[in-house]
């Protein structure tokens, strides 16, 4: 069975004995096929609400700036942005390096350099070296690009729901199961047993629990902090 | 909150029923059927998928069209009437070959007859409607025609013998013989005619008296002999409007009505009858089937208890000629009377009688040859397609979901099964979309039989001792809908099953 929409939705038919939709009838499915639709939606939603940071849901957004321009729109589908991950990228043309942008606060852009967007003289403008998050989910550069330089920052997104038989989730195909358990709860809600939808709903939170601790809880490595004595006369530990 | 998984029966019976609304139908009538074509009520009890026809003999008879009239003689012998050139013709067949009896002047339509035996020779008395009656004498298999009969009798359209005395009809016309002669029309002798007052469609003795039916009354002839004939009304309000319909089964007469098929049934004040529409519970059903062709032919076959009427339409196809069926489960009455489709007799003409305790059926068709029902598995070697399909059963609260999970068949096959079934859910459409059904599945028996040593028809050394075949049938349900439908197929030559019973393990759900 295909891991996209389809696939999902007669994982969930399967489980309550159901008659398996295809791709000839599953846009104009009724009742509670439309409920499964909807359930696996639903479980996709919550497992993306759980976490802010999915690796699955990590993406990498290329601006091109545009010349007296500071402000700029995030992708409508990011979740979070990681700020930390600008950079402007090497272009023989305009003749700059590969530079990674320090983060700047909004407050402190207002105080100091707010009046690039209103100074119409060129000679403010210059490679950006900094950038900042505007309250609009936006971000803007400083100094005021003087070329269409490309800035490249990474965030996570927030998926859209799935709707056509073939569209597919990011969620890897290993946590199918867990996509599954979710939508049960909602489908168990809808037939009327509580009791099966409270065991489906515990089996769902565990399982998102279980992919946290396999992306998120991450330790790289484990490294001591203890050095090695220098003399043996002296009993002492040194603290880095 | 659901329960857990539950048990619901479906006991197969109550035939075609087209007469309830479908949600009535399927909480009032469950094991009934909404389709039940080529099945028939078994009197054994479930639907069992009916017997075709073969050849009976193999060579054609000569002539043209349809067979007019076919007649089973004894276990040799039968008589077929087919049109040759612009007569009709009569044909005897002994067992090897045909040979003609006799050619009528005219050429005349479907033949009625009677047997009779008035002085120790089996004969019997045909009419076509248009030539004078023609008389088999059974020991010198020879024919004649009543020729020097009078002109009341030329023409008749139906004939019986009734206290020994051949009746004819003719329009309104009741003509009678002396008694024990045939050929005598003298008053003098006992003979007579009596003027009915409207046009005669059919004759039938029931019980002690005749009956005469004419399209708007009813009649009947008590009496023995012409002194003391008297005719009294049985109804002046409603009548036969087709005499090849009339038929005596079960202890009444069936016959067609401008309403239906009517049971003619003695009740119990003496000289009173009942009649009541037999086809009401298949209303829809069978004026489907009226509509179809004015050319009806009625069928009795006694060790079924049924009546079986067949409509030909000359230009409709064989595979698509239609019938219908109804079995008698009670001696008198239309209330235990059940009903069926038939699909693939395109018959013109037919005959049932017990010949050596066992019952011939034979049908006329249009192609010239007599063919023999009730007992291959085929239409002349060509599939019997069998449909049944129950009405929508709520099982319990219309509005409530259930899941149906398993279903077991109780069938009872005499060789192969090859058994297609659907689940159909809450009417097919719902709002006007269509509702996704499950997928069609199969009920498979190869016809093998498993055997039992010891049984009580095991043969030593025989391989094929005490075979019992499968008879139940296990498959998985997917699915759920707020009411069901079964529907079974079988298109096939396989030897005819009995849909005995089907029981369907469910889960209710909650209201939604």
């Amino acid at each position: 069975m295909a891991y996209d929409f389809l696939g999902l939705v007669n994982d969930v038919n399967r489980r309550v004995n159901e008659v398996e939709l295809t791709s000839a009838n599953f846009d104009t499915a009724q009742g509670f096929y439309n409920t499964a639709k909807d359930a696996v939606n639903s479980a996709i939603r919550q497992i993306n609400y759980e976490q802010f940071e999915w690796p699955f849901n990590h993406q990498t957004h290329t601006e091109t700036l545009v010349d007296g321009t500071t402000r700029y729109d995030f992708p409508a589908t990011a979740k979070t942005v990681d700020m930390d991950t600008f950079r402007v990228k090497r272009n023989t043309t305009f003749n700059n390096q590969t530079n990674k942008l320090n983060i700047l606060s909004y407050e402190e852009y207002l105080e100091r350099y707010a009046d690039q967007e209103y100074n119409t003289d060129s000679a403010i403008k210059g490679t950006p070296t900094q950038v900042f998050r505007t309250p609009a989910f936006q971000f803007g550069i400083v100094p005021l690009p003087d070329n269409a330089y490309e800035v490249e920052y990474e965030y996570y997104e927030l998926p859209i729901d799935l709707s056509a038989a073939t569209d597919t989730t990011n969620i890897p195909e290993h946590f199918r199961s867990i996509i599954i358990d979710g939508a049960m709860t909602y489908v168990y809600l809808f037939r009327g047993n509580s009791q099966d939808a409270a065991l489906m709903q515990q089996k769902f939170v565990d399982g998102i629990n279980s992919m946290r601790t396999i992306y998120i809880n991450r330790t790289e490595y484990v490294r001591t902090s203890m050095i090695e004595r220098v003399s043996p006369s002296y009993n002492f530990v040194r603290i880095k | 909150m659901p329960t857990g998984w539950e048990t619901f029966p479906i006991e197969f019976r109550g035939g075609l029923i087209s007469n309830l609304s479908p949600l009535q139908q399927g909480i009032n009538a469950v094991g009934s059927a909404t389709i039940l074509q080529n099945y028939e009520s078994a009197i054994e009890g479930g639907y069992r998928k009916v017997l075709g026809y073969e050849k009976y003999i193999d060579t054609e008879v000569s002539g043209t069209g349809p067979m007019l009239g076919v007649k089973i003689v004894d276990t040799d012998y039968t008589i077929a009437v087919r049109q040759n050139g612009s007569a009709s013709r009569y044909h005897l067949h002994n067992g090897t070959s045909w040979s003609t009896l006799g050619t009528a002047a005219g050429l005349g339509g479907r033949v009625k007859y009677t047997e009779f035996n008035f002085n120790g020779t089996s004969k019997i008395a045909f009419v076509d409607g248009i030539n004078y009656p023609a008389i088999y004498e059974n020991t010198g298999k020879t024919l004649t025609f009543l020729s020097s009969a009078p002109t009341e009798v030329q023409g008749a359209t139906d004939v019986v013998m009734f206290k020994s005395h051949l009746f004819f009809a003719k329009g309104d016309l009741l003509t009678f013989t002396a008694p024990y002669d045939e050929t005598s029309f003298s008053a003098a002798l006992g003979a007579g005619t009596i003027r009915v007052g409207s046009d005669i469609v059919g004759l039938v003795v029931f019980r002690d008296n005749l009956f005469i039916f004419s399209r708007d009354r009813i009649m009947q002839l008590g009496g023995n002999t012409i002194a003391d004939f008297a005719m009294a009304p049985v109804t002046e309000r409603i009548g036969c409007i087709n005499g090849f319909t009339i038929r005596e089964i079960g202890g009444d007469v069936m016959y067609l009505a401008p309403d239906g098929f009517r049971l003619l049934s003695a009740t119990d004040r003496i000289d009173d009858f009942a009649m009541e529409v037999a086809s009401d519970a298949i209303r829809k059903d069978a004026a489907s089937f009226l509509s179809s062709s004015d050319t009806l032919y009625a069928l009795v076959i006694r060790n079924k208890a049924q009546y079986r009427v067949f409509a030909y339409d000359s230009t409709t196809q064989r595979t698509a000629s239609k019938g219908l069926i109804g079995t008698k489960f009670s001696n008198q009455g239309a209330s235990r009377i059940e009903w069926s489709t038939l699909k693939g007799f395109k018959i013109h003409c037919a005959d049932s009688k017990y010949v050596d305790n066992q019952e011939l059926v034979l049908y006329g068709m249009d192609d010239g040859f007599v063919y023999q029902g009730e007992t291959v598995s085929s239409f002349d070697g060509e599939d019997i397609e069998a449909v049944y399909e129950s009405p929508y059963m709520p099982i319990t609260d219309p509005q409530k979901r259930k899941t149906l999970y398993k279903i077991t068949l109780y069938v009872n096959p005499v060789g192969a099964l090859y058994l297609k079934c659907n689940i159909k859910f809450d009417f097919e459409k719902v709002n006007g979309v269509k509702v996704i059904q499950p997928p069609q599945f199969l009920f498979i028996g190869s016809g093998t039989k498993a055997y039992f040593y010891g049984a009580m028809d095991a043969t030593y050394g025989v391989a094929t001792y005490g075979g019992v075949l499968d008879k139940v049938y296990n498959n998985q349900l997917i699915g759920s809908g707020k009411t069901f439908a079964i529907r079974f197929e079988e298109n096939s030559t396989n030897p005819p099953h009995t849909l005995d019973a089907a029981v369907i393990e469910y889960m209710q759900l909650d209201r939604q």
